[in-house]
């Protein structure tokens, strides 16, 4: 016979169900939920306001001021009321997110278009205030980001499902990672089409497949010619791996001398909305087109090699084989080759293109695009794996987010995409990581650095110019660190392809520390700077700070380091005339803290003004 | 030594060092004073007793947990739900032994035992029905078909998680 339990030992009981902000976390809530619905006792037990503060303070650290008052209230301060409210707030965002966040798009793009994207954070004559412009241009296209990219997951992962995404729809959004809306391209490519309908009707092309005159392979070279005097064409081998050729709305514009996969995806674009039943062919040397004739057993299926100046007619019976033949594929194993595929087999190719130029050494890299096409290549990797794909995509793929991916589309499109897709081990793996860096976000926002706190003299401060006197580079301060010198964290930014959780003493070594005159036992410094990688570590010993940094490296700054305008509203330049009037004018200038950042360095603003005018 | 009498009436004698881990026995000691004689266990079975004297003696020596700590506030430091091996696998037992030890630990004031016991408890429920828990706690669903819907769904948020 089992022994009824008392009252106080189910609420011991429920009091074991630890809160926290993952998986876990809800299996304990929904455990109490439902002890709450199994008899009147366990339900006292489980509705007890007390067991839900715990909960409702570990899971919700967010909250809309205003609207926690009013939750306050209206719940008189009963935690598990609370929790409530929160967990039906939860079910609609959860529900209704891509619909919600496209409403946001506007909003956020306006916040965007507010400053002159040339200008970036401004350079400004001491006395004068900077406003949050720039900041709030930052955050509100970092959104933007995120809202585009958990739309991008969310289509892949149907593509997964077996949904019937275009190959050109499902490629067009690799642009999603890089703040552009869907919309956007399918815009430039739908005007595109009528474009070259336009151009054929003018040449008195027949377009539809009843016209006796109707001649598909010559309607495939007219519109390969049409491309060509649009602009669009293989790219030169110096430019071939060009990071920049791999995203619509960089070949769509600015890029349009690409390779192969982007020629095909724009002659595929313009061949469907002709009616061509055209496809991209996942072929061994480069993409190429499949071009499907339909009800036709006199005529074979034949291939446009859209990157071959002048683009070439490859037929099945003969190119093809002689093709593959030199690429030592036999014919039995020719079909795998020569199908027409489906969009994810090309996002993958894409995926291994983009790894491709990253570790390219032949063109120079564009540094704004290494971090959103890393997550974009790992994202693919991720949703649309190829035979068992490795864990350690997870860590690297974490390396190049930021705390904000970290709670939007990671944690809000990625994870749940891996869950539905049934890699739970995948999923599980990145949602610890996701939390282990929002947790070290927390700790990092929460930290209030004082001076006078610490034991030891930090000499500069946030906001500062410097030359490295060991590597030379320019560079700015971000952040300091006197007494638990945080190498792991910015480890990740020094070695973009190795594992990220190397021991952190390795680092030390490597950077040779104990060679500086006062090893590790000084400040460190958190820096950003104009060479790759853009973030770095730096000891007090070799920092010097520039006493008057020429104003085209503070305007070079502004304008390439992307990040900038999250830590800094603008730069103030405090000029001194020297003794003659004809002697050089030397002007100090430091950078202007954000809020958040005066926040966590509450004396460092006003440090920077005294050295300013000192 | 202490002798405990359990309510089948059978004798234990113990280390006044190991029978002090019940904050009972221990403050029912210093109330009767310097005594020989046998401290009555009504709630305790012999069988139930047995296993937790064996909990205390392993646990001998090791500190007792303030008096006067607020339970809840304590807990939520420490609380997880890792168990020790040792105790893990002293708490491998049948459900309703499982239940007895926490109903003896609860009455003797063992903190420690009675958190390993709720730990186990806890984990046993993760993820279960309300009908499998009312079928492991042995009780019965005593709410009004009105209550039962409201009760649904005032819960209904917490479904599709």
């Amino acid at each position: 016979m089992i022994p009824r339990l008392p009252l106080d030992i189910l609420i011991h009981i429920l009091y074991q169900l630890p809160p926290s902000r993952d998986t876990d976390g809800d299996i304990s809530v929904k455990t109490i939920v439902l002890c709450s619905a199994t008899d009147s006792l366990f339900r006292e037990a489980a509705i007890l306001p007390n067991l839900w503060q715990h909960h409702y303070q570990v899971r919700y650290l967010h909250a809309n001021k205003t609207a926690e008052v009013q939750r306050q209230a209206e719940s008189s301060g009963n935690w598990r009321s609370m929790y409530f409210a929160r967990g039906v707030i939860d079910n609609q965002h959860a529900r209704t997110l891509t619909r919600f966040l496209f409403d946001a798009w506007d909003v956020l793009e306006i916040e965007t278009g507010m400053v002159d994207c040339s200008e970036h954070l401004k350079v400004l004559e001491y006395g004068e205030i900077p406003s949050l412009t720039a900041t709030r241009a930052y955050w509100a296209s970092a959104l933007l980001g995120s809202i585009s990219q958990m739309y991008a997951v969310d289509i892949w992962t149907g593509l997964r499902l077996g949904s019937s995404l275009s190959f050109v729809e499902a490629f067009s959004s690799t642009s999603c990672f890089f703040g552009k809306h869907p919309d956007e391209m399918s815009s430039i490519l739908t005007d595109l089409n009528s474009r070259c309908r336009s151009h054929l009707v003018h040449l008195n092309v027949p377009l539809t497949p009843d016209d006796p005159e109707y001649d598909i392979k010559k309607l495939c070279v007219l519109i390969c010619d049409f491309m060509t005097s649009e602009g669009y064409g293989p790219a030169t081998s110096a430019n071939f791996h060009n990071l920049s050729n791999l995203f619509p709305h960089s070949y769509l514009t600015s890029h349009k001398r690409t390779i192969p996969l982007s020629l095909v995806h724009v002659f595929v674009s313009i061949a469907r909305s002709l009616g061509i039943a055209a496809s991209a062919v996942d072929f061994p040397i480069r993409v190429i087109c499949h071009i499907s004739v339909p009800d036709d057993p006199e005529f074979d299926d034949f291939y446009v090699d859209v990157f071959e100046s002048p683009p070439q007619i490859l037929s099945l019976r003969e190119d093809i084989p002689a093709l593959l033949a030199r690429q030592g594929i036999v014919p039995s194993s020719m079909l795998h080759h020569i199908s027409p595929c489906g969009a994810a087999p090309m996002l993958l190719r894409s995926a291994r293109n983009i790894l491709a130029s990253l570790n390219s050494l032949h063109v120079p890299l564009p540094h704004h695009l290494v971090r959103p096409s890393t997550i974009l290549a790992f994202c693919i990797y991720l949703i649309l794996p190829e035979r068992g794909v490795s864990e350690r995509i997870v860590p690297q793929l974490l390396s190049q987010a930021e705390p904000l991916d970290a709670c939007t589309f990671i944690s809000e499109a990625l994870v749940p995409c891996l869950r539905v897709l049934g890699a739970d081990k995948m999923q599980e793996y990145l949602a610890k990581g996701c939390q282990s860096t929002l947790e070290a976000e927390a700790t990092l926002a929460k930290g209030v650095r004082l001076r006078s706190l610490e034991d030891r003299t930090v000499q500069h401060f946030v906001g500062q110019v410097f030359e490295h006197k060991k590597y030379m580079y320019i560079g700015l301060i971000i952040g300091w660190d006197v007494s638990k010198p945080n190498f792991n964290h910015f480890h990740v930014f020094q070695s973009f392809f190795q594992p990220v959780c190397e021991a952190s003493e390795d680092w030390i070594k490597e950077m040779k520390v104990s060679e500086l005159p006062r090893g590790k036992d000084q400040p460190f410094y958190s820096v950003v700077c104009l060479n790759y990688p853009p973030q770095r570590y730096v000891a007090e010993d070799n920092i010097k700070p520039l006493l008057a940094p020429p104003s085209e490296i503070l305007v070079q700054m502004c304008r390439d380091i992307d990040i900038l305008p999250k830590f800094f509203t603008g730069v103030l330049r405090k000029t001194k005339l020297s003794g003659s009037s004809l002697g050089p004018i030397r002007a100090r200038a430091r950078f202007v803290l954000s809020p958040e950042l005066s926040e966590a360095y509450p004396e460092d603003e006003a440090i920077g003004d005294a050295w300013l005018v000192g | 030594m202490v002798t405990l009498v359990t309510s089948d009436n059978e004798k234990f004698t113990a280390d006044k060092e190991v029978a002090e881990r019940s904050v009972l026995i221990k403050n029912m000691l210093e109330d009767v004073g310097e005594s020989d004689q046998p401290i009555p266990l009504p709630n305790v079975s012999s069988s139930v007793l047995k296993k937790v004297l064996e909990y205390c003696e392993h646990h001998r020596g090791e500190p007792l947990p303030a008096a006067d700590a607020d339970t809840t506030q304590d807990d939520t430091r420490k609380r997880t739900t890792d168990i020790s091996e040792w105790d893990q696998k002293f708490i491998t037992v049948d459900q309703e032994m499982l239940f007895e030890i926490i109903l003896a630990a609860n009455y003797l004031d063992i903190k420690s035992l009675l958190d390993v016991g709720c730990k186990t408890v806890a984990n046993m429920i993760k993820g279960k029905t309300p009908e499998e828990i009312r079928k492991l706690f042995n009780i019965v669903n005593d709410f009004t078909p009105e209550e039962e819907a409201q009760i649904k769904k005032e819960n209904e948020w917490a479904e599709d998680r």
